[in-house]
């Protein structure tokens, strides 16, 4: 399996490099050229760093267009906090209010505190069952608003239910950090490859 | 703070050891090494506290009826096997079960001594006799890949008491003295530290676990290198392994405990080619020899210096007495290497060769093709007046291993002692 | 209803290329290899590890990306946070660059560059991968933040916290004076978690498990350092969960 992280700024590539080469034995390169975003088996769209700077590099580079009309076609995309929080349309995070890719309908709204830490995730979707209240490391500000039906999974923090995975078809996005949740980590991330790959939509 | 400059060695005032240590050093504004400075806690320690608490900590593990051992003591034919097993048996009242890493380069001496730890103090022995032809194979990758020759030894003898504390279900692992606490105060003895398979991964097999064996090597595979594994965390969490030193609660000193073993057990000792001292490695055809040889290329400095930093840490010897003993004797002949290389099948020109890339160039500057000259620590430590030893340090000598001795590689055990 | 877990994070104290026992920053013990033991703790299940590179800012040496490299490769999925010698915002890039997941900046960064760096680092890298420490040392129930390399004393009252806030997911405080010690972590630097919103990180002398409850009961903080006392004993960050288990994730024990 071909993979490509994709290059867009100031993002800790190395983790997720290092995550996938040691744990999952794929081909992973890490690229913000057309040929290798089309060309891939799985696109990964990592997270550091903030929403707008993030949608301005993908703008300047033009790999905005190019997103839109792979992952539209049904290259398999995984999104990790940041890389999800793109896939939808607003943010408060960005004051100069820019849109997002718009690939689910939603937005992202701030938290009154950063989430910090391992929480339990609560699984709202069969097929992730064995995942039931393991924990997995998030460490964000921002937290989505979407559709129930998109919500695979969510953590409960302070009264409020935050999703933690979202899936709408060909496209999966993480909340927390699957390369920082060490074995459950490793785990998760393979069984949703393997889903995607079979193209399990529910 | 430390000034680790290459061009300039930072020495410690008190003893022989420089910033280059390899397990690591910290000398402080006063010149003062972090071992030397942690030996002093010998002096200070009120050991008749810390007497009851070892018996406090082993009372736990002994068990109502002595219908099964409460303990495991990893033995050699040398170091502190004696003492260990005195203390154990005799002091603390425990029934231990020793077990014994064959390394195959045994000297007579070093099966005397093992028959001895058997009948004197009557406890029963388990020998872990890895496949000779597997144990050589090893040490040819770890001799090319890492330099060593005792990597096999050293990973045997610190995992196989594990793996007999997980089959048997005996948690209790009893050890001597902690060789980083010791050398260069790795831990305060207020620490009470104990063993773990990161010190032995980080120090003991210089960072190279069976694991990173076989994925640095060509040609040894799973089946080779399974005996050197380490249980997994289930397993110890599962049986409760632990492994406590002595050398945390009894003051330590190894030449006064030789000494003792000497007198009352007849713990056999002979002179050594390349140092002053006469007990601590006498079960080894290679540890003072080949195995020296090597330190002293990649360290910078050999054995002799690590003992005589503890001579002069007790005061039995002065710094500049210790220094000319070093000069004397680590540049002498290490013997036996024809036995070595018979052992192993390769050709002695072919070790040197090998060796001489694994000299170290902040302690060796090669001058041609065949000559080299030595600027290790001995070479930088300050320019002192050699003086001849001081009587003070004397070493008893009851045995003696003949130049063509060969290695025993399996002891059948001596009726007569 | 779940009570939300605090994480205990491993410290690594680093001094020139070695990883060392620290005692109020003051006198030090060598350990070994960093990397061996960011592995090790890895293994054990550590919540987050913090690599102190605590030697670097005094001797402007900027932060220490061969030793983060080679580090990289033996976090093995456990969230690594890094701190010394950060400089500017592109140092912290460098360093998430490398393999770092969070980062920590030293006080005597904050203290002359005060909150616009601070602000390009967060902008950066986002708040939520930023953190301060704050070295503190107590003088008649007076806290004072101590800056180590221009050995001065800042009282904390002089630090605007609500403007912080913006800027920094979370703050250490470090027990200067006990920091090594065992178990003599001065309870009174509570207080400071009465008065500063932003969640903290105690560390500096923590190993009893009174001590910990007595830290992480307090709403706002976060999560407890450990230090010295992960190197005593096999599982020793294990044991320390086990102690305050309500307060932390499960223990695990990794099988073959």
């Amino acid at each position: 399996m071909n993979i490509t992280i994709l290059n867009y700024g100031s993002a800790n590539y190395i983790s997720l490099v290092n995550f996938i080469n040691n744990f999952l034995k794929f081909n992973v390169k890490v690229s913000n050229k057309t040929k290798d975003i089309v060309n891939c088996d799985l696109l990964i769209l990592p997270g550091v760093g903030t929403f707008e700077g993030a949608i301005e590099q993908l703008k300047k580079k033009k790999i905005d267009k190019v997103l839109k009309k792979i992952i539209l076609e049904g290259k398999p995309t995984i999104g990790i906090c940041l890389g999800m929080q793109i896939l939808f349309e607003f943010s408060e995070e960005s004051k100069k209010n820019i849109k997002g890719l718009s690939f689910i309908k939603g937005k992202t709204k701030k938290l009154d505190q950063t989430n910090v830490g391992w929480r339990k995730l609560v699984i709202e979707n069969k097929s992730l069952d064995i995942f039931n209240n393991s924990y997995f490391y998030f460490n964000h500000s921002y937290h989505q608003i979407c559709k129930k039906k998109n919500i695979l999974a969510y953590i409960k923090i302070n009264g409020l239910n935050i999703p933690a995975i979202i899936k709408k078809k060909n496209i999966i996005g993480l909340q927390f950090h699957p390369e920082n949740s060490q074995a459950n980590g490793i785990l998760l991330f393979s069984l949703l490859i393997e889903q995607l790959k079979k193209n399990e939509y529910n | 703070m430390q000034k680790n400059n290459n061009s300039v060695f930072n020495f410690c005032k008190k003893c022989l050891y420089s910033c280059q240590h390899p397990l690591g050093i910290v000398i402080d504004e006063n010149g003062i090494c972090s071992g030397c400075k942690i030996h002093e806690e010998k002096n200070t320690i009120n050991w008749n506290s810390k007497w009851q608490e070892l018996k406090k900590i082993t009372q736990n593990y002994k068990l109502k009826k002595q219908n099964f051992y409460d303990c495991i003591i990893p033995v050699t034919g040398a170091n502190d096997s004696f003492f260990v097993v005195h203390v154990v048996k005799n002091l603390l009242k425990m029934n231990p079960l020793l077990v014994c890493y064959n390394k195959y380069w045994n000297t007579p001496l070093g099966i005397k001594n093992l028959s001895t730890l058997r009948t004197k103090f009557n406890c029963d022995i388990i020998f872990q006799n890895v496949n000779p032809i597997k144990v050589k194979k090893i040490t040819k990758a770890t001799l090319y890949k890492l330099g060593s020759i005792y990597w096999h030894s050293l990973s045997g003898h610190t995992v196989f008491p594990v793996q007999i504390s997980i089959s048997y279900k005996i948690p209790l692992i009893i050890w001597g003295a902690h060789q980083g606490l010791e050398q260069v105060g790795m831990y305060s003895h207020y620490d009470n530290v104990e063993m773990s398979r990161r010190y032995r991964k980080n120090h003991d097999l210089m960072g190279v676990e069976a694991e990173n064996l076989i994925s640095s090597s060509d040609n040894l595979t799973e089946g080779d290198i399974f005996q050197y594994l380490y249980p997994d965390d289930h397993e110890l969490n599962k049986v409760g392994t632990r492994g406590i030193y002595l050398g945390n609660f009894i003051r330590w000193d190894v030449k006064e405990q030789h000494e003792k073993m000497i007198k009352f057990y007849n713990y056999k000792t002979c002179k050594s080619n390349r140092t002053i001292d006469c007990y601590d490695y006498v079960d080894s055809f290679n540890y003072m020899n080949l195995h020296d040889r090597i330190k002293l290329y990649k360290h910078g400095f050999s054995k002799i210096t690590d003992q005589l930093c503890r001579e002069i840490r007790f005061n039995r010897i002065d710094r500049n007495s210790a220094l000319t003993m070093v000069k004397r004797y680590e540049q002498r002949k290490s013997l036996y290497e024809k036995n070595f290389c018979e052992w192993l099948n390769i050709n002695q020109k072919s070790l040197n060769y090998l060796l001489d890339t694994f000299k170290n160039n902040k302690f060796w500057k090669q001058i041609d093709v065949t000559r080299w000259k030595f600027k290790g620590l001995s070479y930088h430590n300050e320019n002192m007046i050699l003086r001849k030893n001081s009587a003070k340090l004397k070493y008893v000598q009851n045995s003696k291993i003949k130049v063509d001795a060969k290695y025993v590689t399996f002891g059948k055990g001596i009726k007569d002692f | 209803m779940s009570i939300i877990k605090k994480r205990l994070i491993s410290v690594i104290n680093v001094l020139e290329k070695i990883a060392v026992q620290s005692r109020s920053f003051n006198d030090y013990l060598p350990i070994g290899s960093s990397e061996i033991l960011v592995e090790n703790l890895s293994r054990w299940g550590s919540d987050e590890i913090l690599i102190q590179c605590f030697d670097r800012s005094k001797k402007k040496l900027g932060p220490n990306i061969n030793l983060l490299k080679k580090i990289t490769n033996f976090k093995k999925g456990t969230p690594l946070i890094y701190s010394g010698g950060i400089r500017n915002s592109f140092d912290a890039l460098e360093i998430i660059k490398n393999g770092a997941d969070r980062i920590m900046v030293g006080y005597s960064f904050f203290q002359k560059l005060n909150y616009d760096n601070l602000t390009k680092i967060s902008n950066k890298i986002g708040k939520q991968s930023l953190i301060l420490s704050l070295p503190i040392k107590i003088n008649k129930n007076n806290f004072y933040i101590y800056n180590y390399v221009d050995r001065n004393l800042t009282d904390i009252k002089k630090i605007n916290f609500d403007n912080l806030d913006k800027i920094v997911s979370e703050i250490l405080i470090t027990d200067m004076y006990n920091e090594g010690s065992y178990d003599r972590f001065d309870t009174r630097m509570l207080k400071l978690a009465n008065i500063i919103k932003i969640p903290l990180i105690f560390f500096g002398g923590i190993t009893s498990q009174h001590k910990v409850k007595k830290i992480l009961s307090h709403k706002n903080v976060s999560a407890v350092g450990i230090g010295n006392s992960l190197n005593f004993k096999e599982h020793a960050y294990q044991s320390f969960v086990l102690q305050n288990r309500n307060f932390f994730r499960k223990t695990s024990y990794a099988k073959k």
